[in-house]
């Protein structure tokens, strides 16, 4: 019988694809390979119906030429993987040497004549709906799209041990060192361009920390000005979380920042030019210096 | 050494609009220039070669309109600008992308390394960096935020979710590049005079032996509408701004 595959090297992503998996499948049945026990264990329980955990990789991009391997003799219906970097360097070269065609970022998929997915283009801007029909069908899955399935009896994990050339080594791997908490807050502040010193980042933070959140900024006051870490930038090629509420301090509402935020609650600007793109992207602005207002907010806040 | 920068010839998405009635995308104001993320790419290549020696191919793939992008990439510092014509760029999927490029990357000869900006500005699906390294046969370092040479040996950051990593492998590779791995330099005058010099080649689908069923996409749009979003858009003006948000975000519950 065919199967539908989930290939993950997190739990958490794991869990999320094989809830996707489940809606989509027919009478097929669902796989996970992983290189990670914790994850064997946490999709063994949530979803799949046969665990894969392969064993002899330095990394989870060792197992590529094994998976792509079983794939050409199991001929999988569709191979599901995260957006996270790593998942989607696995996902572009399993799709080159299967020669089949992959879809990066899938925001939706349903199974019609073939699958059907949604992406978006031009940082945000549109919406592509597409349909592949041939096999195997390959997609990306941007995060948070599914509810995990209950954990129920779990599914046998089957233990496959390979060896692995690796043509690319590791040498280290340094955990970030943010302490910001930004997908899980229900309050982000957010510092753009039109905070004007580094200094000044400190009235975004005083905000969030009246709110009981957290600060993000642009991806410019990340990486042309280097005033936060990359990992605290917020939009479509960054952090996409969905607060409750998202401030925006001197941020114009470029395109590409405004799609990383689109599942937001509520959009909060304060913004200076009453004619800048964020007002029509945001549920309320405040046309004003963020220099006054920030304060006028901290002191109305708390009285 | 031989480096080859791939580039992408894309719309700026900044003068891209959505009509409000019917969401279509009007893209007649909208102007080309080289992704963004493909002027790192290029940047990187020039740099290693201004240090070591050597030579910058830069290598595109793309209808008519793509003709203008050469003498800009030549103003960035690539040596050479190589061009494969298709009869529409829109047509492309990142596997015909990385299909054609590859047989470019053969045709153009011996090469050390590849570099490719970590996704497109359009599509940005990021595929086509480790798709080329694959069909190549070349070790892929994606998404580096830094770039070392040591010989032979390519050791790169890269930067992860999870932390940064660093990885390492032998010549000939593949490296895709974030955008903070360098600053790409805004050519001047002297730069654009120059590049008028620099040689040029464009490459036929036919002359990489390639056919149009070769490179067909595999999933058919259904659809391409303008992203909605539905905010209320509510200006505050004045005194009592402040305020008035203050007492709304309380009513709605969320502070």
């Amino acid at each position: 019988m065919a199967e539908l595959w989930v290939l993950a090297d997190k739990a958490e992503t794991a869990k999320e694809l094989l809830a996707h998996a489940k809606s989509l499948a027919g009478d097929e049945t669902i796989a996970c390979l992983t290189g990670s026990a914790e994850t064997a264990e946490a999709a063994a329980a949530h979803g799949a119906d046969r665990v894969l955990l392969y064993e002899g990789g330095s990394r989870p991009e060792s197992y590529v030429p094994h998976w792509c391997e079983r794939a050409r003799l199991e001929r999988p219906a569709a191979l599901l993987l995260g957006a996270d970097r790593r998942s989607k360097e696995i996902a572009a070269r399993m799709a080159a040497r299967l020669q089949a065609g992959l879809i990066s970022d899938c925001v939706k998929l349903e199974r019609r004549e073939g699958f059907y997915s949604e992406r978006y283009l031009f940082g945000g801007l549109c919406l592509a709906g597409e349909t592949t029909g041939s096999a195997p069908f390959l997609a990306t899955m941007a995060a948070g799209k599914a509810q995990p399935l209950p954990a129920g009896a779990p599914a046998s994990v089957e233990k496959v041990t390979v060896s692995c050339d690796d043509a690319v080594r590791r040498i280290d791997l340094r955990p970030h060192r943010s302490a910001s908490n930004l997908m899980e807050a229900k309050v982000i502040v957010c510092a753009g361009r039109g905070v004007a010193k580094q200094e000044d980042l400190k009235l975004a933070e005083e905000l969030a920390r009246a709110l009981g959140g957290e600060v993000g900024c642009t991806r410019p006051v990340a990486e042309e000005r280097h005033w936060m870490p990359e990992e605290n930038y917020i939009g479509i090629t960054g952090k996409k979380p969905a607060p409750e509420l998202y401030i925006t301090l001197g941020v114009s509402g470029q395109i590409q920042h405004m799609s990383g935020v689109r599942d937001s609650k509520c959009i909060v600007a304060i913004e200076k030019n009453d004619g800048a793109p964020i007002t029509e992207a945001a549920d309320y602005t405040i046309i004003g210096d963020l220099y006054e207002v920030v304060p006028k907010m901290l002191a109305e806040l708390r009285s | 050494m031989k480096i080859i920068a791939c580039y992408k010839w894309t719309l700026d998405e900044a003068d891209i609009r959505v009509d409000e009635g019917t969401r279509a995308i009007l893209k007649n104001r909208a102007q080309y220039r080289i992704s963004p993320y493909d002027r790192n790419a290029i940047e990187c290549g020039v740099q290693l070669v201004e240090a070591q020696g050597g030579e910058v191919a830069a290598l595109t793939v793309g209808g008519p309109e793509v003709a203008a992008s050469l003498k800009d990439v030549l103003s960035r510092g690539a040596t050479r600008a190589v061009w494969v014509g298709q009869a529409e760029t829109a047509a492309l999927d990142a596997a015909g992308t990385a299909l054609t490029l590859a047989a470019a990357v053969k045709r153009l000869g011996e090469y050390d390394l590849i570099v490719c900006g970590e996704g497109s500005s359009d599509n940005y699906a990021q595929q086509t960096g480790p798709r080329l390294a694959e069909l190549l046969g070349i070790p892929v370092l994606t998404y580096a935020s830094k770039i070392e040479l040591e010989g032979n040996i390519l050791r790169v950051e890269r930067k992860l979710e999870e932390g940064i990593e660093v990885v390492e492998a032998a010549l000939p590779a593949l490296v895709t590049v974030l955008p903070d791995i360098n600053e790409a330099r805004i050519p001047g005058l002297k730069q654009i005079m120059a590049a008028g010099k620099k040689p040029t080649e464009q490459y036929a689908m036919a002359d990489l032996t390639l056919t149009a069923e070769d490179i067909r996409p595999t999933a058919q749009q259904e659809s391409l509408l303008g992203a909605v979003t539905d905010r209320k858009r509510v200006l505050l003006k004045g005194e009592n701004a402040v305020k008035e948000l203050v007492s709304i975000l309380k009513a709605e519950g969320i502070c």
